[in-house]
């Protein structure tokens, strides 16, 4: 049985804990898409659930440390990943007696799923 | 690749709270491709997020792993990061904590997940434990928040949270019905976030 509408709206606690199951995470996020009152309970849920981490903070291993250090050399953030689309237009049309893989590195960039 | 739309967390308003965010700005300047903002994020958070997934993982080597995976992530999408629609804190925490349960709910995790006692015992450790003094307040601020909560709630929330279960998994562990375990779960969280407050 599926939950109904009135049963989604109690989801968000369970949610900003990871806690749901694939086939009600897929309903509860169609339903927080058009649900501002949830949307505001994830926050808040979610911020809770921050401080839930910060209290079993560790000390990083050295490993770990090594390993973030490199992070920005490994996956470089060209400084136009931050760009509006707008600057971008501008930089390409700059730019176009510049290489078209130029061109081609930007729009992957810019069709990035927005989040990952 | 991640099925969870982190996205939706994020873009919600969440008021006056995240606007303090001191941390903010620094990611601001991280998504503009500021390694030393991403060198300060770390500093600032790494423990958190080494923290929490070790807590859901108990296993220090498959931690070290999910925890490159989030400050990759991090890294990656910081560009995407709303300043005053959610902490900096929460924001990672929920990657952090996203990754570990992702982790954990895969097949060679949950064969392993019985033998997880070992985690109090890892010793790649470098960093003094006075490196954590800082948040040491407000860590035991929650500490004490989590003592407010009936002993019901906070088996169910600490189950969800730290043990990276499912509900569902909590409701069979707990032996009561899924429903009950659910609004446990929503009642003790809105008590600590009453009890903490929501700033950040």
């Amino acid at each position: 049985m599926k939950p109904s509408g009135i049963d989604l709206h109690h989801l968000a606690g369970v949610y900003a804990l990871n806690a749901l199951d694939a086939d009600e995470l897929a309903l509860f996020e169609a339903h927080l898409h058009g649900c501002e009152l949830c949307q505001r309970e994830v926050v808040e849920f979610c911020e809770t659930a921050g401080l839930l981490a910060l209290a079993t903070a560790q000390p990083i291993p050295q490993r770990l440390r090594n390993f973030v250090d490199a992070v920005p050399g490994k996956c470089g953030l060209p400084r136009w990943a931050s760009m509006s689309a707008s600057q971008l237009f501008r930089r390409v049309l700059g730019s176009l007696e510049g290489t078209q893989q130029e061109f081609d590195s930007v729009a992957e960039e810019t069709e990035q799923p927005r989040h990952a | 690749m991640l099925k969870r739309n982190t996205g939706a967390k994020g873009h919600a308003d969440i008021g006056a709270g995240a606007l303090a965010d001191q941390l903010a700005p620094v990611m601001t300047r991280c998504g503009q491709g500021d390694e030393g903002a991403f060198v300060r994020i770390y500093d600032e958070l790494g423990s958190l997020v080494y923290g929490i997934i070790l807590k859901v993982l108990r296993d220090p080597a498959q931690s070290e792993e999910v925890a490159q995976e989030v400050f990759t992530e991090v890294w990656r999408q910081a560009p995407r990061y709303e300043p005053g629609k959610g902490s900096v804190k929460g924001w990672i925490a929920t990657i952090a904590h996203r990754r570990a349960v992702d982790r954990v709910r895969s097949e060679q995790s949950a064969r392993n997940r019985e033998d997880r006692d070992a985690v109090e015992r890892h010793v790649d450790l470098t960093s003094a434990v006075e490196d954590l003094v800082g948040d040491e307040l407000e860590r035991q601020r929650v500490r004490v928040a989590l003592q407010t909560l009936t002993e019901v709630q906070r088996k169910a929330v600490e189950l969800a949270y730290y043990g990276g279960y499912t509900y569902r998994e909590v409701a069979v562990l707990l032996d009561e019905p899924e429903g009950t375990v659910k609004t446990r779960i929503r009642d003790g969280l809105i008590r600590l976030r009453d009890e903490i407050g929501v700033s950040s």
